[in-house]
């Protein structure tokens, strides 16, 4: 009826419809797209939290410029050349550069601290300090002193030693420069400059607000880099490391691999159908798809947001299985009298073909992924789009042939126990050795970044060693920044109590709270009696003279604790304060964060754990993997068991018979073993792309297995066999164009897809034809007639 | 005598002046690089003595020196404390009888540290030359030769240095004594003897030994 309804309005419809796809694809590039991979991984295990912080951290968004100078350069033409590119650097997005550090202003600020260090010390450190008072540990340190400035510029820390001869502030001081130098990276100070180990090269780092999400943002900030670096004199190269050249890249690559997709799938697809139909009405059967996913992803974008990658990719492969539809209904329309009864007569079988897809992407909505959702609501789509297109679109393109007549099936006979016996040896192939393989649960892999933002990473680390991607985080985040300061103070003193804590590196060494600052101060004062100073001043006198020191030697360590201490607040210009802040501190969304650092151990991750208790979330790579590899293989197993059950369901619902129904199942069962082999054999890893597209691979084997065994039961086989072939050819066509692209997500999808669906294939003609003969009772429809 | 003729008698003195300074300067600097140039190695002892505030009465020390281009440097102390520094490969070691103890660290893991051992390798290996960068330099006397090195003021060496003092052998070969006055007051006078020059400098040199200990 609704074929006869459209019929009637064929051009109005045809014009509207064409109209729609032409805005489709006009407004295609506006559709917004989301590179991370956050939405793919398994809900509440807290790891898109996790990824979530580290793409929003503020670190997340800095570029490095490693300047490296050629050794027939001189230093001096090489720092100007530095100095000039500096000087052009020039972009709304870059809110800071660091390129030298002022040493002597760093002094000057670290006056501060010294200052404030009676509100600084906690009462651990007081108990440190009375020890030293004793009158053997001051003559220790007397000698010390003593020794040191007969060193070779021992005398330039005089003024230090004069105002710290007990080490009290060198403690603190120490702590602050161990604070500061805690980046990871191997860096130099020379001259104020940042130099590598080699002393040939530089690196300057820039604070940007570019978030590396945003690959518009990205694009902008990077532009302006290379503006300022592109006109360097010969001797001095620059390689520039960041986030944002991931984003960029990725979207350049995957801009590409789709193009190179869609040309390469278009020419297949016009190839095929020009080859098999010698009809150019036969494009249409491709149109069809192709015009269905452009609808759908509009569709699906409108439904569940930003487009994801993994469903990008995906539609080529859409296109390839949906096109099935279109060449059952062009076979049947072309090769009959009355087109509307050729419709109505395949409609069943083609609208059950759909049914089993669908329930394998139906499937994915158990995974509650929103990324796996999102792939089930765009696969769906696209199906039905594409089923409606070719039942009732399709028709009305295509013209009928009753010239060309369908084969019978006593023209094409079943396969013999040749072709069987050649699946025999696939089978021990894809079985000896079995396959070991694991997920791979390193995100980095699913980064299509171009080899030379990798190359440049490498190059990177071989310089200036690994930075903070070695290390762990602990992110203390509350509304109120004192609540964060408290907490991270406690935390802090808990993880001071154990051994090697000087590997914790946290805002708290430096900083504390306003109570805890102010709890500090007052035990400070009472430890300072008058009492201890006499004794102390008395001890300096008997001790000093042993080593020739004058009375006053050290008059302006007691002048500084006579000095009444201030209550200290955070200081108003202090660069080296508000480094260390910006370093370990960030505000998102209103509220505040403090971020410590450790290394990433079990034993360094436990022990943080138990000190922060439940309060504050601990990223850890390694941690990452485990959950991810866990928590996503959980998922899958979930989809996997869906997808099997509600295809098995289907075929039982079609078949009834459990012979049936078992011989079906192989190609699917083979398939997966293909896919399992060929990633052992290529290396490729097994992750969440693998995994998805596995699982449509079992779907699409069983229907080959379901379409040969109704073949070989009802006796046309050799029908069955060309539109099993065609359809197989199609799907090929839509999965073998990704193994043209460089993205390594849409790469491991197409080579997942053409191993099992080729061994899905093969094994449904070799095989379920052979076997059908033992396990189908009595003779087949087509042998009876 | 006009005003405009007593202004150009002071030019052209103010003119012979500076020739007669500069010119003299160059000239050794350009000399003092040739022959320094050729040195390979160093090996001397030292008589130092240190003026420091604190301290009732001046320091004297004595040790050897040796120093091995391109970047390998042994500062030994006998008296009145044994202690030794060792550059070499970019790693420090020290050493002292006190403490007994042997510290190793990288050569730039402290910046102050790092520039003290930049400018000990500059000043005994005679790399007066790229020292020109960071100070000015004025010739104090001709016989022997005198060389006063000024830092200039936006150089890092300013914080702590306020000049030094070089004096130079007569054959021009090496330094005969360096006087390092801090920017804090305190003074060092470092005086070479015995120095041998290029001679291959024994490997034990370069490891704290049994007889430092």
């Amino acid at each position: 009826m609704t074929g006869k309804f459209l019929s009637r309005r064929r051009r109005l419809f045809l014009g509207g419809l064409a109209l729609l796809l032409i805005l489709a694809g006009v407004t295609l590039p506006l559709i917004p797209r989301d590179n991370s991979i956050e939405n793919m991984l398994p809900p509440g295990s807290g790891i898109q939290r996790m990824l979530s912080f580290l793409h929003e951290a503020r670190f997340a968004g800095q570029v490095a410029l490693s300047f490296h100078r050629d050794p027939e350069m001189p230093p001096s033409d090489f720092l100007a050349a530095v100095d000039r590119a500096v000087e052009k650097l020039d972009s709304p997005w870059i809110e800071q550069i660091t390129s030298r550090i002022d040493l002597h202003a760093a002094g000057e600020n670290m006056a501060f601290f010294q200052k404030n260090l009676p509100a600084l010390t906690t009462e651990t450190e007081l108990q440190t300090i009375q020890s030293r008072l004793e009158p053997e540990a001051v003559e220790q340190s007397l000698q010390k002193i003593y020794t040191d400035l007969l060193k070779p510029g021992g005398s330039i820390a005089l003024p230090l030693i004069q105002r710290d001869p007990l080490g009290i502030q060198q403690d603190f001081l120490a702590r602050l420069q161990q604070l500061a130098a805690s980046s990871g990276y191997q860096i130099e100070i020379r001259n104020g400059r940042l130099f590598s180990e080699d002393g040939n090269h530089l690196l300057v780092v820039l604070e940007t607000s570019a978030p590396v999400t945003d690959v518009s943002a990205s694009r902008q900030l990077l532009d302006a880099v290379h503006a300022a670096v592109n006109d360097l004199p010969p001797g001095v190269s620059v390689n520039i490391v960041s986030g944002h050249r991931h984003a960029v890249s990725n979207e350049e690559v995957l801009r590409r691999d789709v193009r190179r997709a869609v040309i390469a799938a278009s020419i297949g697809f016009i190839l095929l159908f020009a080859g098999c139909f010698r009809d150019l009405r036969a494009q249409f059967i491709f149109a069809v798809p192709l015009a269905s996913v452009l609808l759908s992803l509009h569709i699906c974008r409108w439904l569940t947001g930003p487009l994801s990658l993994v469903v990008l990719g995906f539609g080529v492969v859409i296109v390839g299985i949906a096109v099935d539809y279109g060449i059952h209904l062009y076979v049947a329309i072309r090769r009959a009298d009355d087109s509307d009864a050729a419709r109505r007569q395949v409609t069943r079988p083609v609208v059950l073909g759909a049914l089993t897809t669908l329930g394998v992407f139906a499937a994915f909505f158990a995974a509650q992924v929103p990324g796996y959702t999102q792939m089930a609501v765009f696969s769906i789509v696209s199906i039905l789009l594409s089923l409606l297109g070719a039942l009732y679109v399709l028709p009305m393109l295509i013209k009928t042939n009753p010239s060309r007549r369908p084969t019978t099936a006593a023209q094409t006979s079943r396969p013999g126990g040749g072709f069987f016996t050649l699946w025999i040896l696939l089978l021990v192939f894809l079985l000896i050795p079995f396959p070991k393989l694991s997920f791979d649960s390193d995100l980095r892999a699913l980064d299509g970044a171009e080899r030379v933002v990798w190359e440049s990473e490498e190059n990177f680390r071989a310089v200036w060693g690994e930075g903070a991607e070695s290390l762990a985080l602990l992110v203390i985040d509350d509304k109120n920044s004192e609540t964060v300061l408290n907490r991270n103070d406690e935390i802090f003193d808990a993880i001071q109590q154990q051994n090697d804590s000087e590997e914790f590196s946290s805002f708290s060494a430096v900083w504390k709270s306003r109570r805890h600052r102010e709890e500090n101060l007052e035990r400070w004062k009472r430890f300072w009696t008058d009492e201890r100073m006499d004794a102390l001043r008395a001890t300096f006198a008997e001790k000093g003279a042993l080593y020739g020191f004058k009375p006053d030697a050290f008059s302006p360590f007691f002048e500084w604790l006579e000095q009444p201490p201030d209550r200290p607040e955070k200081p108003e210009e202090n660069r080296l304060f508000d480094d260390l802040h910006r370093r370990f501190s960030q505000s998102l969304n209103g509220r505040h964060q403090l971020i410590s650092f450790f290394p990433d151990t079990p034993v360094w991750t436990e022990r943080v754990r138990e000190a922060a208790g439940s309060t504050g979330l601990l990223i850890s790579r390694r941690e990452m993997d485990r959950i991810l590899s866990e928590g996503t293989v959980q998922t899958v197993r979930r989809v996997a068991l869906f997808a099997v059950g509600l295809v098995v369901l289907f075929t039982a619902l079609l078949m009834r018979r459990a012979g049936d129904v078992i011989l079906a199942l192989i190609p699917a069962v083979v398939s997966v073993l293909a896919v399992l082999k060929v990633l052992d054999i290529t290396g490729l890893p097994v992750n969440i792309p693998t995994l998805i597209s596995g699982i449509v691979v079992i779907g699409l084997s069983i229907d080959y297995g379901i379409f040969l065994v109704f073949g070989c039961r009802r006796g046309t086989f050799g029908d069955v066999c060309t539109a099993v072939t065609l359809s197989t050819l199609t799907s090929l066509v839509g999965a073998g164009v990704l193994l043209l692209t460089q993205h390594p997500a849409l790469y491991s999808i197409g080579m997942t897809l053409v191993a099992g669906l080729t061994a899905g294939y093969v094994s449904a003609l070799c095989a379920v034809p052979f076997l059908s003969r033992f396990v189908l009772a009595g003779p087949t429809e087509g042998e009876a007639k | 005598m006009t005003v405009r003729s007593l202004l150009f008698l002071l030019l052209t003195i103010a003119g012979i002046l500076n020739a007669k300074t500069e010119k003299p300067v160059d000239e050794l600097m350009t000399r003092l690089g040739r022959e320094f140039a050729a040195i390979r190695t160093v090996q001397a002892r030292f008589v130092e003595k240190k003026q420091i505030r604190i301290l009732d009465q001046s320091m004297e020390l004595t040790g050897s020196l040796a120093v091995e281009k391109p970047e390998r440097l042994a500062w030994r102390i006998e008296k009145p404390l044994a202690c030794t520094l060792i550059l070499s490969d970019g790693k420090v070691r020290q050493w002292d009888e006190d403490s007994e103890d042997v510290q190793s660290f990288s050569s730039r893991s402290n910046p102050m540290f790092a520039m003290v051992l930049d400018q000990m390798q500059n000043w005994f290996s005679g790399n007066f030359v790229s020292l020109q960068d960071d100070y000015s330099v004025t010739l104090v006397s001709d016989n022997p030769p005198v060389l006063d090195f000024v830092p200039h003021k936006d150089s890092v060496n300013a914080n702590v240095i306020r000049r030094v003092q070089v004096t130079v052998r007569e054959d021009l070969r090496y330094v005969e004594s360096i006087r390092i006055d801090d920017a804090s007051g305190d003074s060092t006078v470092i005086t070479f003897i015995d120095t041998v020059l290029n001679e291959p400098v024994p490997p034990e040199t370069w490891r704290i030994q049994r007889n430092d200990r």
